[in-house]
């Protein structure tokens, strides 16, 4: 039994259902930028530590961005929508390649278009 | 003796009526859960002394009104109206005859009115916070539509399905989104995280969340909600491990914007500021709809370490801290003299849990896995759960390490029946160790040729066995339903890797089932519960009214007055928000500016539209008088004009536009000798404006 070379905590990454459709058998391994999904456990390290859903950012778009500037914008930064959360701009968006979420995030800001673009953050139950 | 008792007992009826007879307002018989005022078809009137026999007689004989009883000792009599005379028709009559001293209603008197559910005895915070103070006055909140955004509800518990809210515009199950928007079916709410109709609570805890809100009061079972009737409008967005991404929580907020409601509750919290959801919660604001969000469990100072939602500067938004059964705040609740507003009791706070069906379970202890499907090497192993008994892993055996480049499952043989179920989940108890690289995945089929990956993990467990939760929403409704645990492993390099026990798959089923919780996800939902009673009560009021009145009627507690404050130091008062009944000013204290000045300052906790009354008396003998009647929510006042040398003494009482408050504590400043010479130059200093500073 060969003792783990760092001392891992106990790291979970959820791999959504709809995230996963186009991964394969080796998806995930390594948990770089994984998530926690431990039930709130006191005691458990590790918990609470996951910050936003992997792979996705929420786009406000300037009133008025037509859909094609918005997905000339989309091609670039390597992203496609999943839906539009609520009306009229506001889009989450999966990144399509293996671009980190921030590193996502600031592409997005540099357009004119964009009023701002963030993380999917997480929310807790208290 | 009996008949002495008695004659004091209906004096002091008589006397009670008289002094609360104006709190209570007109009309018999009301709807929408208020109880009649008065008896209809009597008064209690007196008349002066010399004329009681006469007037009597000429009544009845010119109205037809009938004595039914005298009270010698005060002179009252219960007098019997004729059929054709109303109440208040008997009530002008009376008053304006000048025979008679004083006439009025026969007023019921109700026991403070508490349920008959069966546990209600178990529910400490509805007591403290004087809900059946609230509830003599109503009790239904229908008429303010509540969001919960949580874990979902279980809407068929049958403590709570009567008051689930029912969308008008939507046909149930014709698979058409009727009302067009964007939801198909959505008949009592949305679930964002499996998308469907069915917002089925997979966690417990917005089952809880909503019984506080409005467990059916009064149906003689379980538990009362702040409301006992009302319309849960339900909205899951956070799955069954209690985790929801912004996307869905936002996407949730827009559907109670667009679909009417006019309270959220939101018992939950995060550390990262999202603009989309602030973006959001301000169109919440625009549709004068409510945010009632948990301050979080950190145990920290939101105004230094913000929680969202509960931390945005907006004005819709309440954030609630926790108390418990003593008035103190609960450990873990966080606070905030700026950015937290109220609390509320959030320890073993009892209600609703939503009903589970075990579908399949295995704690492997028969020593076998004859029913299960394994690839080598996984089998049974005694490094059990609760040091008894096997489990199941990877690499049994003394010492067995898990080998390097495999690629290994488990499962059970039979599928799981899921037909008609919803809210399934898989629950097992997990230890051990894998390496980064390797990795432990749950998945799911609906045929074992084809496996959907809905969990990995890796890491070391430090030898604790950890619970883990895996939400099965999507197998819901599948007749024929897989999982399996599966191991994939690199090469470079091997560790003992895990263990698994009590494994099951449970699923929403009806049961009249309930269970203590705590949180500040436990106080949100009685402020929620009380802005929906307020507001049902007196529908006239804007959003921000009805959060003055929860805001500056509170009780004042000391434990949320310094250390860890909360900016109206107090716990919400149900009775007192309903009649409007403002808290008293606290931290009054009075300064001598100069020899013709005092100043007074008092702490701000209050919220939004308040007035002060302040009184004066001077010297040891003389009585308070008002001096002052401030119209504006501020926190000093400089009296002027005063006698050298003196000493005067002040209290101040906060009114909202029905009622004054209790007197603050009383503070005396002495005025001192005029200086001699150059009093001029103090006098400018008079009127530095002490307020807040800050």
């Amino acid at each position: 039994m060969s003792p783990a070379s760092r001392m891992f905590q106990m790291a979970i990454f959820l791999v959504l259902a709809v995230a996963c459709a186009g991964l394969g058998s080796g998806a995930g391994k390594g948990g770089d930028g994984g998530i926690q999904t431990i039930e709130r456990k006191p005691g458990v390290t590790g918990e609470g530590e996951r910050r936003y859903a992997p792979g996705e950012v929420l786009v406000r778009f300037r009133d008025g961005t037509d859909a094609g500037t918005i997905a000339s914008i989309q091609r670039e930064v390597h992203l496609e929508t999943v839906k539009v959360v609520s009306s009229p701009n506001l889009f989450l968006m999966k990144i399509v390649d293996d671009t980190s979420v921030e590193e996502t995030v600031q592409r997005l800001q540099r357009y004119r278009e964009v009023v701002y673009a963030e993380p999917n953050y997480v929310r807790r139950i208290q | 003796m009996g008949k002495r008792v008695i004659r004091i007992l209906l004096a002091m009826f008589v006397m009670l009526s008289i002094f609360w007879g104006t709190d209570i307002g007109s009309g018999g018989g009301l709807p929408g859960g208020r109880r009649p005022a008065y008896a209809p078809g009597e008064l209690l009137v007196k008349y002066k002394p010399a004329l009681r026999k006469a007037a009597a007689e000429y009544l009845r004989q010119r109205w037809g009104v009938s004595t039914l009883r005298t009270f010698h000792d005060i002179g009252v009599h219960h007098v019997k109206l004729p059929a054709d005379l109303a109440v208040e028709e008997a009530l002008d009559l009376y008053r304006n005859d000048p025979d008679v001293e004083y006439a009025e209603p026969n007023y019921y008197r109700y026991l403070k009115a508490t349920p008959n559910d069966t546990s209600f005895g178990l529910l400490w915070g509805l007591s403290t916070i004087s809900a059946p103070g609230a509830w003599d006055l109503r009790t239904d909140c229908a008429a303010a539509v509540v969001a919960v955004i949580d874990s979902g509800v279980d809407f068929r518990h049958p403590d709570i399905a009567a008051n689930v809210w029912s969308n008008p515009a939507e046909v149930a199950g014709d698979g058409i989104d009727n009302d067009v928007n964007g939801y198909v079916d959505d008949v009592m709410g949305w679930d964002f995280v499996a998308g469907d109709a069915l917002p089925m609570d997979s966690n417990d805890h917005g089952t809880h969340v909503a019984g506080t809100i409005a467990a059916v009061g009064d149906n003689a079972r379980g538990v009362a909600g702040v409301c006992w009737t009302g319309k849960l409008m339900i909205l899951r967005a956070f799955d069954a491990v209690g985790v929801a991404k912004s996307s869905d929580i936002i996407a949730a907020m827009a559907y109670a914007r667009s679909k009417g409601a006019r309270v959220i509750n939101a018992s939950y919290g995060g550390g990262d500021f999202s603009q989309a959801e602030r973006d959001e919660i301000s169109n919440l604001e625009a549709a004068a709809i409510l945010l009632i969000a948990a301050a979080g469990n950190e145990g920290t100072d939101n105004d230094s370490t913000p929680s969202y939602p509960a931390s945005y500067d907006l004005p819709n938004i309440i954030a609630v801290a926790a108390t418990s059964q003593d008035d103190s705040r609960a450990g873990f609740s966080n606070y905030g003299q700026n950015s937290v507003h109220v609390a509320a009791p959030g320890t073993n706070i009892y209600s609703t849990k939503p009903g589970r069906q075990t579908i399949f379970s295995d704690n492997f202890d028969d020593g076998s896995i004859g029913d299960w499907t394994v690839q080598s090497p996984w089998g049974v192993s005694t490094n059990a759960y609760g040091g008894t008994g096997w489990s199941i892993s990877d690499s049994p055996g003394a010492g067995g390490d898990y080998a390097n480049n495999i690629d290994v499952s488990a499962r059970p043989t039979n599928p799981i029946d899921l037909s008609g179920k919803t809210g399934a989940v898989l629950t097992f108890k997990l230890k051990g160790t894998i390496l980064a690289g390797d990795a432990l995945y749950v998945e799911t089929a609906l045929d074992p040729a084809t496996w959907t990956p809905l969990l990995g993990l890796y890491g070391d467990s430090q030898n604790e066995w950890v619970d883990l939760v895996v939400d099965l929403g999507n197998l819901d409704g599948a007749a024929t339903a897989y999982f399996r645990f599966r191991l994939q492993t690199d090469g470079s390099g091997t560790a003992d890797g895990v263990y698994i026990d009590d494994v099951a798959v449970t699923a929403a089923a009806v049961q009249d089932t309930y269970q203590f919780l705590q949180g500040t996800s436990m106080a949100t939902p009685h402020v929620t519960g009380l802005a929906a009673l307020v507001w049902s009560h007196t529908p006239a009021l804007t959003h921000l009214q009805v959060k003055e009145r929860i805001l500056n009627c509170v009780d004042r507690l000391t434990a949320l007055a310094t250390t860890t404050p909360v900016l109206t130091q107090g716990r919400i008062n149900a009775s007192n928000s309903i009649r409007n009944v403002p808290a008293p000013p606290v931290g009054l204290s009075a300064t001598a500016a100069s020899s013709s000045q005092i100043n007074l300052t008092w702490a701000n906790t209050y919220y939004g539209q308040i007035g002060f009354k302040i009184e004066r008396k001077e010297g040891a003998s003389g009585t308070f008088a008002e001096i002052a009647n401030l119209s504006t929510n501020t926190t000093s006042y400089n009296d002027t004009g005063l006698t050298s040398s003196t000493a005067y003494t002040y209290r101040v009482r906060a009114h909202t536009s029905d009622n004054d408050s209790a007197y603050s504590s009383e503070v005396t400043a002495t005025t001192p000798a005029p200086s001699s010479g150059g009093g001029g130059g103090g006098g400018g200093g008079c009127f530095i404006d002490t307020a807040l500073g800050k």
